[in-house]
């Protein structure tokens, strides 16, 4: 137990020194991670605890930082696409659409039609594939480890399926200025059939086997309660602000591609915001997500995957523009700003996990340790994502 | 979307953006000292801040907020300019919570400074790195309206490929 005399000898990197303890003698500084099994990737929290609850937390960022936006001065437009794959590994192809998107905005590029609805489907195909890590790997953060096993089972499947279309089975590049690289074989469009099918049956046993269970809501419910205040502070988007009520989504608000021609619903939390919320929204979601792809499926229309007039190679427009797609966790934004020349003169990522990880210091104040893990499951984190 | 607290707040020039290119609906070009007054009056309306965008440019450092609503969408972009010599910004943290990283992560990016913040300490970068890795050198800079989206007739740009796509 630390007393009063030995606080000033503490010791450590810059961040901790810089974490002071606070004025409550006999407080434990406890540093989470950057290896702690419990954050996916490398992400530091430093805590002050009493006892077993948190006084202070302080996320200690930039473990996976790579400067990507440097990397977009320094690189020709197209050369770019593939860091985008690498950004948020989860929901690779969202980070390509938000990019290539703003690109085809700024410089006013056309896209084919059949092109959109690859670009749909495709999407939402890893929305449910990123879905399914969280969903095993939270699982596992709260001790119970079997259910991953049949995450990634699912998972494999939809991989192979995408690795058809895309070539790549997780740091995806498949969109160009214009279209996407591949068009859908009929090996892929009955295979996705089917496996909508084979998941939509699958839910269900998901819920027998872990939403209903009562160690499960014991951990989640009246935990991390995100008010909409809170939210809006912080600029909380996608699960994280929907399990608090708040029936935001881009694919709804700001409407891009064609996702304007499909049914479907926003899952919402009902209990106020706490992480079984945001569970139930994320279950919720890839039930949506088949319901789009089957519509996208049904509704494909003719044509290639690029469109006629696009350009062989890019000639970017002078001016500056933003661009967003709803991702797995939430609003990805690219602020891009072009002087003509062959680079981007500026690319800022707008990631969506940076904003929900930055309100964790408030949520976390007076919690338990234990379910300060279940929180920071509960926000879906990607670190290099959050570190770009 | 509720103009009204737009055309009310005290700023050095506002407009409407092209949105299909821009991806804007408002731009608000606010000084030093009308910014914390701005950002309270778009909390209050009910925005949220998407992020904090650093420009260098030949003037200055451009600071960039973006703002978005959930209820009525469309984006609305504050913007401050301050000269490189002295780069410093108030901070809006104390608004809007969430701008407390990005202000961060802006001055590890640029050395921009935003005065009034509690921990203005390094985020993404080492503590020790000793300098700001997206500073472009002098001749390297372009001036502001080289990417202004809504140029008045006698614009700069070709109009091909622009006027009659529909954005999406």
């Amino acid at each position: 137990m630390a007393t009063e005399a030995s606080l000033p000898s503490l010791t450590g990197d810059f961040y901790t020194r810089s974490f002071q303890p606070g004025p409550v003698p006999g407080t434990l500084i406890l540093n989470m991670g950057p290896q702690h099994p419990s954050t996916h990737g490398v992400l530091r929290i430093i805590l002050e605890l009493e006892g077993e609850y948190i006084l202070r937390a302080e996320p200690v960022l930039g473990y996976i930082h790579r400067m990507h936006e440097k990397m977009g001065e320094v690189k020709s437009f197209a050369q770019y696409i593939p860091n985008m794959g690498r950004v948020d590994y989860l929901h690779a192809i969202a980070w390509n659409w938000a990019y290539v998107g703003a690109v085809e905005k700024l410089c006013g590029v056309e896209v084919s039609e059949r092109a959109e609805y690859i670009r749909v489907i495709t999407s939402e195909m890893n929305r449910i594939s990123s879905h399914l890590v969280w969903w095993g790997a939270y699982l596992l953060d709260l001790g119970a480890f079997t259910p991953i096993m049949y995450a990634f089972d699912d998972r494999e499947w939809l991989l192979d399926l995408l690795q058809i279309v895309t070539g790549s089975r997780l740091t995806y590049a498949s969109l160009r200025f214009g279209g996407v690289t591949g068009d859908l074989t009929p090996e892929f469009i009955d295979g996705t059939y089917r496996w909508c099918e084979h998941m939509r049956a699958r839910l269900p046993m998901y819920k027998a086997l872990v939403t209903d269970n009562f160690i499960l809501r014991k951990r989640c419910e009246e935990i991390g309660v995100i008010s909409l205040d809170l939210a809006r502070r912080y600029g909380a988007t996608g699960p994280v602000l929907r399990g608090s009520g708040a029936a935001y989504d881009v694919r709804r608000a700001e409407p891009y591609s064609v996702y304007d021609r499909f049914r479907f619903e926003i899952p919402v939390g009902t209990a106020g915001g706490d992480a079984m919320d945001r569970y139930l929204v994320r279950m919720a979601e890839i039930e949506q997500s088949l319901n789009i792809i089957e519509q996208a499926l049904q509704g494909l229309p003719a044509g290639g995957p690029m469109h006629e007039k696009a350009p062989k190679r890019l000639k970017a427009l002078k001016g500056e523009t933003y661009f967003a797609v709803e991702g797995a966790r939430g609003k990805i934004g690219v602020h891009l700003l072009s002087d003509g020349g062959k680079n981007p003169y500026r690319v800022k990522l707008r990631a969506p996990g940076y904003s929900n990880l930055s309100l964790f210091p408030e949520l976390a104040r007076g919690v338990l340790l234990a379910d300060a893990v279940s929180i920071l499951g509960s926000l879906d984190l990607v670190i290099p994502e959050i570190d770009r | 979307m509720n103009a009204a607290w737009i055309e009310s707040l005290e700023a050095e020039s506002k407009q409407q953006t092209e949105y299909a290119r821009s991806g804007c609906h408002w731009e608000v070009l606010l000084g030093t000292g009308q910014l914390e007054a701005a950002a309270a009056a778009a909390l209050a309306q009910g925005y949220f801040l998407e992020d904090v965008s650093v420009i260098d440019v030949s003037e200055g450092f451009c600071a960039v907020y973006h703002f978005d609503h959930w209820d009525n969408p469309g984006r609305v972009t504050f913007k401050v300019l301050v000269p490189h010599e002295k780069p410093e910004i108030p901070t809006i943290s104390h608004i809007h919570s969430g701008a407390a990283w990005h202000e961060r992560e802006s001055y590890d990016f640029f050395g921009v400074v935003f005065t009034g913040h509690p921990n203005l300490i390094p985020l993404l970068l080492p503590d020790d790195l000793g300098f700001h890795p997206l500073l472009k050198k002098p001749e390297e800079r372009k001036p502001l309206r080289e990417f202004a989206i809504n140029p008045q007739p006698a614009a700069t740009q070709p109009a091909k490929g622009i006027g009659d796509s529909h954005g999406d």
